[in-house]
């Protein structure tokens, strides 16, 4: 692994190098719908790690334990978690073949039966590696197999936005359970794959240059979790070059834009920024599953991206520079306050990456730190957004260990 | 003698779709011919030998799949399309006869003039002569009243009104209208003509060929001279009206016809519209018209001849969609000014998606400080391709476009502008992702800006379809210019936008490339000597090309011009293919990639004369 990760070391740096000299220079082009289809360099050229998108297998291991022996803050995240009507065995999934999510007024189809749907797979395939009750394997497979056999169409005004939050989650169910509980058969596995392929994949696949970079970024990290479940390392690669030079609002730089952490929607809203810097760690962290270090590029701006907006969520003031984004749809003028103060369960993940893998200096984590106190135990990310009750999953054990991907 | 007459007309009623058969087209066995004559009766059976009289009774037995030919004369009447065909098979044709005239008025002639002393007569027009459309008591423009929908004419030629009869008197070739007594009094100045003796003419009627209010589809159109209707002003957002309307209707064929004195649009290819004061991201403008692409337009409006119409000559909101627009000869478009809208221009067509535009000469249009532009399109018009065309003389703007995301591809143009400083010739506004690629600019001026205001809420569609994708504010962006031949104007005048690029360009007669690109494009110091030869029907372009070098360019391929990611689509024909831009405006192509930029990749000697539009009559 340590190998691997001096090789892409090397291939990355002429790209931060090339983002470092952008940022510097004040030139970052400007693009708004226009996507080069070139085919980008390759960020993992080895096999998968499996299970490797949020939850490794020392992931699982790790929450399995502490909840056993009751150990804090395990224990209450879990019981939060278990509380949700998600993590119930009894869930009964609602299939259709066609779902729309559209911002059109009257339309929408199924859209509220599937985000549901996925969150009780990925929170039931939780269940089953934590608790080992197979019921919970039984509903999880039971909703991934009822999805897999009947979704054809996905459509809407808005379908990159449903596509990419609601393939997430589910292919991280999907991807726990493949490794997890050997009686999904490999063609009902085939069969959910395809239903990656075919259904959730084609309308992200150009991402979403005119939106809020929330937009892209739902959409490329659906593309970096597919591109695992399926072993389909073309649309890994694709997202996790976007990441570091996408041309839309989704890239690191295009999202966080600046060192200070100030977000492409911090001039929007609060809810949304939490929503766009909590996709960038969810990438992050199947980035690090995978041996890939993107916590740390351009200087851990991911890190500055949480600590800015949670020190305004907080009730701190924070500088904001006028800005337009990269589509120039949404220019901003000064920071926005709707939303402010209602902290979103996205900051556990990034806290234990900064403060007990890497082991930065307190200081630098001080308000991601806060807010994931005020918090904890965290809940539920909203609807189907981000995974949420990171207290739970993503709590480590207070080890610093810098050697990417051992988790 | 009445019931004997109403046996023999029963029996013809009954009769006469039995004898129509006899008629059967040997190109389609199960459609009819039906001939119409000044000849004729209506009371005919409507074969050669024993014509109708009037367009208006064939159409009413008229049936899936029927020719109706319509022999020379001129036929003054509207005819209201009640019956439609079903496929293209099964189209219904109106068609003049193979080399004969027909000519089709929205005019009566009136010989009851009365000399009133000097050059001025007097004609009193009883109201039923209009049949409830009188146009000498519609303002076109109710807010500044300079001319009415009605005209006079002598001998086929249009005379100019007047508000005063002192005017009148004094101008030769001059009319102004009055109503007294219910009636409709017109003095008019013939000069020394005498209006009982030569042919003057009135409008009375507001259409050629119109349609019932759903509108009729499969309709073939050929071969009309059509002429002198009092066309309603159209409206975008409102009634449509024109001297051909399809008023809703789809799939016409409207070819070789010619379209002069209609007062306000020639072919209309839209239906009604309407404001959306409302409009929001969740329920944007023309949502109400979206619905299957294949049950809207697709339309071929091909070589006819419109001249000296008021509005626009071929006009229409969401049935420009899936249409073609191609070899029509447009010109004297609002010569009189008596058009003071945006709204006025050669072609005016609003959510027009993948509608093309190819080869049409459009020249001297008309207009005040708004409107008279070439070609105006918008808003929405994703996939459209204007190529091929020569636009000159127009008042404002060869191009004007309109809040709308794109891509649109215009090829292969030749734009002669209104002049640089003017800033007219390439006009944009919110509009996104423009193609320009081996166009010929002379003096234009260019200019995309956002539009003032409040935010639109513009649609985008999945590609080749009216189904929205997005519903977000278009801006002005991601234009590229490629390619192109710049005479005295070029790009230096547009601020480099986002995702705005430009390119393998020449500049040339002092125009200047812009700051933001064309690295590899050349400027150069001398004149081209444009000149556009015009005459009766046809136009040529005369050029020093011995002074345009040759520009080292990458092949125009999808993938060069972009991939547009909001509309998911590269610059493609409506059928889904990938358009390479590889032949000139001749059709010519090249395997070389230095090139002349511009329409032409080979000019023919110096000081020739290149051909680039011929009507044929």
């Amino acid at each position: 692994m340590k190998q691997f990760y001096q090789l892409n070391t090397k291939k990355l740096k002429s790209v931060l190098s090339l983002v470092i000299a952008l940022i510097l220079s004040g030139t970052l082009p400007l693009q708004a719908q226009v996507l080069s289809l070139d085919t980008p360099q390759q960020y993992h050229p080895q096999a998968f790690v499996h299970p490797g998108l949020l939850h490794t297998t020392k992931d699982l291991a790790r929450m399995k334990e502490m909840v056993a022996n009751q150990i804090e803050p395990w224990k209450s995240g879990f019981e939060k978690f278990k509380a949700s009507s998600y993590s119930s065995s009894e869930w009964t999934p609602h299939p259709a073949e066609h779902v729309e999510r559209s911002l059109l007024l009257g339309a929408g189809k199924n859209i509220g039966d599937l985000e549901k749907d996925v969150c009780a797979a990925y929170q039931n395939a939780l269940m089953w590696t934590i608790t080992g009750d197979e019921a919970h394997a039984r509903t999880a497979i039971a909703i991934l197999n009822a999805w897999s056999k009947t979704f054809k169409i996905f459509d809407g005004t808005d379908v990159e936005l449903g596509a990419g939050l609601c393939g997430f989650k589910l292919a991280n169910a999907a991807e726990i359970m493949r490794c997890t509980y050997p009686a999904w058969s490999p063609a009902e596995i085939k069969q959910c794959q395809a239903m990656f392929m075919n259904v959730f994949y084609p309308p992200i696949q150009y991402f979403a240059l005119w939106a809020h970079g929330n937009w892209d970024l739902a959409c490329m990290k659906e593309m970096m979790a597919i591109g695992v479940f399926c072993d389909n390392h073309a649309l890994f690669d694709k997202a996790v070059d976007f990441y570091y030079k996408g041309p839309g609002n989704g890239s690191l730089i295009h999202y966080i834009i600046n060192e200070s952490g100030q977000c492409q929607e911090s001039g929007r809203d609060q809810p949304h920024s939490q929503l766009g810097i909590g996709h960038l760690s969810e990438m992050c962290e199947i980035g690090w599953s995978q041996g890939l270090d993107m916590y740390g590029a351009v200087n851990n701006r991911l890190l500055k991206g949480f600590e800015y907006t949670a020190k305004y969520n907080l009730g701190e003031e924070v500088p904001f520079e006028p800005h337009s984004d990269a589509s120039g749809r949404f220019p901003a003028s000064k920071i926005s306050i709707s939303g402010r103060g209602n902290l979103r369960s996205i900051y556990e993940m990034v806290l234990n990456h900064y403060k007990n893998r890497v082991g930065l200096p307190a200081e630098q984590y001080k308000y991601t730190k806060m807010a994931a106190d005020k918090l904890r135990p965290e809940g539920a990310g909203f609807n189907a957004d981000n995974p949420g009750f990171g207290t739970l999953l993503f709590s480590l054990k207070g080890e610093n260990n810098l050697n990417v991907g051992n988790k | 003698m009445i019931h004997k007459q109403f046996i023999l007309a029963v029996l013809l009623v009954i009769l006469l779709p039995l004898q129509l058969p006899l008629n059967m087209s040997a190109a389609n066995t199960t459609s009819r011919i039906i001939h119409v004559a000044k000849t004729g009766l209506d009371s005919n059976v409507g074969n050669e030998k024993t014509p109708l009289l009037t367009i208006s009774k064939a159409e009413t037995l008229a049936q899936p799949g029927d020719q109706i030919i319509i022999h020379k004369g001129t036929y003054r009447e509207m005819i209201v399309l009640h019956s439609e065909g079903t496929s293209m098979d099964k189209r219904i044709t109106y068609m003049a006869a193979s080399g004969e005239d027909v000519i089709i008025k929205g005019s009566e002639r009136v010989k009851s003039w009365v000399k009133q002393g000097g050059n001025i007569w007097r004609a009193e027009i009883a109201e039923n002569v209009f049949r409830g459309f009188n146009p000498f008591v519609i303002w076109i423009n109710k807010e500044t009243p300079t001319a009415h929908l009605g005209n006079v004419y002598m001998n086929n030629n249009p005379l100019k009104e007047k508000l005063t009869i002192d005017e009148v008197g004094r101008v030769e070739g001059s009319w102004v209208t009055t109503q007294e007594n219910g009636k409709t009094n017109l003095l008019a100045n013939f000069g020394k003509l005498n209006p009982n003796k030569e042919l003057a003419e009135i409008n009375v009627r507001s259409a050629a060929f119109s349609t019932i209010d759903s509108g009729a589809s499969y309709i073939v159109l050929d071969g009309f001279k059509i002429a002198q209707i009092a066309s309603p002003m159209a409206a975008i957002n409102g009634e449509q009206p024109g001297a051909i309307a399809v008023n809703g209707g789809t799939y016409w064929l409207v070819q070789n016809c010619s379209l002069s004195d209609c007062k306000s649009v020639a072919i209309s290819i839209g239906q009604t519209g309407h404001s959306y004061p409302n409009a929001n991201p969740g329920n944007p403008e023309y949502r109400d018209l979206s619905r299957d692409i294949s049950e809207v337009g697709h339309h071929v409006i091909r070589h006819n001849h419109i001249f000296r119409c008021g509005q626009a000559g071929i006009y229409g909101l969401l049935h420009g969609t899936c249409s073609e627009i191609s070899d029509n000869l447009i010109e004297d478009i609002n010569t009189n000014n008596e058009f003071s809208t945006e709204e006025t221009a050669g072609i005016r067509l609003a959510m027009a998606v993948d509608v093309i535009v190819n080869h049409n000469l459009v020249r001297r249009v008309n207009g005040t400080t708004e409107g008279g532009y070439g070609l105006f399109l918008g808003p929405l018009f994703q996939g459209a391709r204007i190529s091929r065309n020569v636009i000159s003389d127009t008042r404002r703007s060869c191009i004007y476009l309109y809040n709308n995301h794109g891509p649109a591809l215009f090829d292969n143009n030749i734009l002669s502008g209104p002049g640089k400083e003017s800033k007219e010739g390439v006009r944009m506004e919110s509009a996104e992702a423009n193609v320009f690629v081996q166009n010929l600019f002379y003096d234009c001026g260019f200019s995309n800006i956002r539009i003032p205001g409040k935010t639109f809420a513009t649609s985008n569609y999945l590609a080749h379809s009216l189904v929205i994708k997005q519903t977000i504010p278009a801006l002005p962006r991601d234009d590229h210019w490629y390619s192109n031949l710049f005479i005295k104007g070029g790009l230096d005048q547009l601020e480099g936008d986002a995702g705005c690029e430009a390119d393998y360009n020449v500049y040339s007669d002092s125009a200047s490339t812009c700051s933001w690109g064309d690295k590899h494009s050349k400027v150069v110091v001398g004149s081209a000597k444009f000149k556009l030869v015009g005459s009766a029907y046809s136009i040529g372009l005369k050029l020093n090309n011995e002074s345009i070098p040759k520009v080292s360019c990458p092949t125009l391929s999808p993938s060069f011009m972009g991939f547009f990611a909001l509309s998911k689509q590269f610059i493609e024909y409506p059928d889904g293919r990938a358009i390479t831009i590889d032949k000139d405006f001749s059709g010519n192509s090249t395997s070389e990639s230095s090139r002349i930029p511009g329409p032409f990749y080979q000019y023919p000697k110096l000081d020739s004369i290149v051909p680039l539009f011929n009507y044929q009559k």
